[in-house]
């Protein structure tokens, strides 16, 4: 029967069998936190929790280990004191002026690349401009005689193109849109 | 709370003040116990000081302790509970050793090995590392199948269960070399001891 008294008579006499024929077995080193935190969590299957088990067996501080570990694992959490909180947030500390200072040069870099951006658009924007402006008083010298009388704006039609896609751009500088 | 756990090994001050807010309890509990286990009695201020000290070794060389936490092997919880449990036993040691004066020290008995001399090769793995575990804990060990199953993290039935396979492997694997006049004799004479 499964468990029965006689069972458990039978399995020490074996196994005390089984020790006086043995040889030395495995003497691996004792598992880390980590190993540790795996096989109490279950994430071990296999060769590593038959690896960890095999050192069980000769480790009596381990087993120890585990079977402390399990019941503090199934008590849980338990209330701290406020000052205990306290203490251990101040040992990552706040960041200090300095590294203010060093956060503002950051931030100083940020602006400084943001405003190479902005330049470039303000050299592609007076590029513009001045196209425009050279075409619109190459247009004036050509047609001024025949066109003599008819409102400016007209004469803006041609250019009408650059003009709106200036247009478009500075809209965009504006918003700070590099696309 | 890998990514927490990224921003706070970079320093970041309100990951580690959440860290410690969701923590503290954890370390507490568990520093807290593992006293009470070993000395029998606790001192608030001992755990105090214990506590603190664990936050300590995790901030401690820019994080090392806790750079080393995998959070795909298993949860925080868990490996705190390890690290704390570990403080406080490491404590109770030195302050053992403090306690006793340096004569008594020396005749001290050497500390036990972690390793025990209960080698048992079996052919072809006969026994899982499992059955050999229960079997050296309810035999060598003397524990009982319920304490066993805490230990391992499984039911009292399951522990009946390997222990019944196992004495099954066993039996049949004795009573073939039984068989053989080079196997030293009838395993039915050491049943009953």
């Amino acid at each position: 029967m499964t468990g029965s008294r006689d069972e458990f008579r039978e399995a020490r006499a074996l196994w005390k069998r089984v020790k006086d024929n043995a040889p030395q077995g495995d003497r691996s080193a004792c598992p880390g936190p980590g190993d540790l935190a795996a096989y109490l969590d279950g994430a071990m299957r296999g060769a590593q929790r038959g690896g960890i088990e095999e050192h069980l067996r000769f480790c009596p501080p381990c087993v120890e280990a585990i079977a402390g570990l399990r019941v503090l694992l199934r008590a849980g959490p338990s209330p701290a004191p406020s000052a205990v909180f306290e203490r251990a947030k101040g040992l990552v500390a706040a960041p200090a002026a300095g590294e203010r200072r060093i956060n503002g040069v950051i931030a100083l870099r940020h602006l400084f690349s943001l405003m190479r951006t902005s330049a470039a658009w303000a050299a592609a924007a007076a590029l513009i401009v001045a196209a425009c402006a050279a075409g619109f008083m190459m247009g004036q010298e050509t047609t001024a005689p025949a066109q003599s009388g008819q409102a400016p704006v007209s004469e803006l039609g041609a250019h009408a193109p650059i003009i709106s896609e200036f247009n478009r751009l500075e809209q965009q500088f504006l918003k700070g849109d590099p696309s | 709370m890998a990514t927490h756990i990224a921003r706070l090994l970079q320093g970041d001050k309100d990951e580690w003040d959440e860290f410690v807010d969701r923590f503290t309890p954890v370390i507490w509990a568990a520093v807290k116990g593992s006293i009470f286990a070993h000395a029998g009695s606790v001192n608030e201020e001992d755990v105090r000081e214990l506590v603190q000290s664990v936050f300590v070794r995790l901030v401690a060389q820019e994080f090392r302790l806790l750079r080393t936490y995998d959070p795909a092997r298993a949860s925080l919880v868990t490996w705190l509970t390890i690290v704390a449990r570990s403080a406080a036993i490491d404590s109770l040691r030195r302050r053992r050793l403090q306690v006793v004066p340096l004569d008594e020290r020396a005749m001290d008995p050497p500390a036990p090995e972690a390793v025990s001399d209960s080698g048992i090769e079996l052919p072809g793995n006969l026994l899982s590392p499992r059955q050999k575990l229960v079997l050296h804990l309810l035999c060598d060990d003397g524990m009982e199948t319920s304490e066993i199953a805490s230990m391992l993290g499984v039911d009292a039935q399951t522990v009946r269960s390997t222990i019944h396979k196992a004495v099954s492997k066993l039996r049949k694997h004795f009573k073939i070399r039984s068989l053989n006049p080079s196997s030293g004799g009838d395993v039915s004479a050491g049943l009953c001891v």
